[in-house]
């Protein structure tokens, strides 16, 4: 290869690197701001949903299989203790139901809104390791079984996240802890109502318009308020853990920590 | 068209992509320190035959990974963009250290592009952690491997062809 070529073909790539870099620079900025690209992650949802259905197959085979050589002993174990577990849950159930009708009740006093009845749909977290800065997770179930856009996701313990978007066999979660993310809450010790925002870290959400002298105090319970009508009245979201109110602020600074288990779920359920 | 790994190049180089992108999606102990496999594997092709040249090519692969990975739309498009045009520009040179060297290259190749993708996530209002910054040691540690596998059997190609 001659110099000049070497050279004309620096060139060359000089002028790609711009043309393509200010296009990326672009798209980027148009993906952080605007909704559009939003449907093209809608459509190409459908390619690789699929996509990561299939790596998650073989990890699953694996799992399954050390579940087969585990031995008996500690599958008995594994009975005893969830049925002791069932026995208690469906205790709960009980008291859940009487409570549930007395809130019905006196909601008829109130002439409030009636909850409707929900269905949870138990769907698997599909193992695929997307960035982790974007707080998205896939989960194994899609419209054949109910899932859509929009739907409350919980775990155990608390709010999980809301479905995106949605395919036949998978769909895609935002958690609420994502930075884009924000959640109507109310204080479930006296009915104050603000909104939490994801911050981008898996353990903190962060409630950043609440008035010096609204009263909140370290413990409080956020739950979800059922504004926006995304998500059912009541579910547990967050725990406060932090207050700071700065002389210069004319609001105070609350972190609160999310009650599902953001980075260790395994199972979720749909609420539908 | 053949899909023989042992005689064809170009099998081995999609084989490559595609294996690099699994990695990607595949669960590791520590997200955030997980090695940039695509970019480890586009550094070899690069230097070391004659595909990704064309930075369309590059920048394609780019934006398949963002949509699978969930990032910005662009963001590993610019990341893998630059990194290319860098060793474009250095090939012949490059092409020739000895292996530590190239190690420490790949290692600096890296480390820039953490800090091009730090800009990014930085406007787009996210802090990483330290863990962040181990990547492009992982990576580098990686490449070694990454090199003597594809370049093996690359040789027993040409063996083949001989």
């Amino acid at each position: 290869m001659t110099v000049a070529q070497q050279q004309r073909d620096h060139g060359a790539y000089t002028t790609r690197l711009l043309v393509l870099g200010l296009l990326a620079i672009f798209l980027m900025s148009v993906d952080h701001r605007g909704q559009y690209l939003q449907l093209l992650r809608k459509q190409t949802v459908h390619l690789t949903l699929p996509f990561y259905r299939a790596l998650d197959w073989p990890q699953r085979a694996i799992s399954n299989a050390f579940a087969h050589l585990s031995s008996q002993h500690e599958l008995t174990n594994q009975i005893r203790r969830l049925e002791a577990e069932q026995t208690r849950l469906q205790g709960e159930v009980l008291r859940f139901k009487a409570i549930t009708k007395e809130n019905q009740e006196l909601r008829k006093l109130l002439e409030g809104v009636q909850i409707t009845s929900s269905e949870l749909i138990l769907a698997d977290l599909v193992h695929v390791s997307m960035d982790p800065f974007s707080h998205r997770v896939v989960i194994n179930r899609g419209s054949r079984s109910g899932v859509d856009i929009g739907m409350a996701v919980v775990d155990q313990a608390g709010l999980f996240g809301q479905v995106t978007e949605s395919t036949i066999n998978g769909a895609t979660v935002t958690l609420i802890t994502d930075a884009n993310h924000a959640l109507p809450v109310r204080n479930l010790r006296n009915g104050v109502r603000t909104i939490a925002y994801g911050t981008g870290d898996l353990h903190m959400l962060a409630i950043t318009d609440l008035p010096r002298n609204t009263d909140l105090i370290v413990g409080d319970l956020l739950v979800t308020s059922g504004l926006g009508g995304r998500f059912p009245l009541g579910l547990p979201v967050a725990e406060v853990v932090a207050i700071e109110v700065h002389d210069a602020d004319r609001f105070a600074r609350v972190k609160a920590r999310p009650l599902a288990a953001m980075d260790q779920a395994q199972q979720v359920l749909v609420v539908h | 068209m053949k899909f023989n790994l042992l005689r064809d190049e170009k099998a081995l180089l999609r084989m490559s992509v595609v294996a690099a992108v699994v990695f990607t999606l595949l669960p590791f102990p520590i997200p955030l320190v997980k090695p940039y496999w695509v970019a480890l594997v586009l550094i070899y092709w690069v230097l070391e035959a004659t595909y990704f040249r064309r930075l369309e090519m590059v920048f394609g692969l780019g934006l398949l990974l963002d949509l699978l990975t969930g990032t910005l739309f662009g963001q590993h498009a610019l990341s893998l963009l630059i990194m290319a045009y860098l060793l474009l520009l250095f090939r012949q040179r490059i092409r020739f250290y000895p292996p530590w060297q190239m190690t420490l290259i790949v290692f600096l190749l890296l480390a820039n592009d953490r800090i091009l993708q730090l800009w990014v996530l930085w406007l787009a209002g996210q802090v990483p952690t330290w863990e962040y910054w181990m990547s492009p040691i992982v990576g580098a540690a990686v490449w070694p491997w990454v090199f003597l596998l594809l370049d093996r059997i690359r040789s027993k190609q040409r063996q083949r062809q001989n």
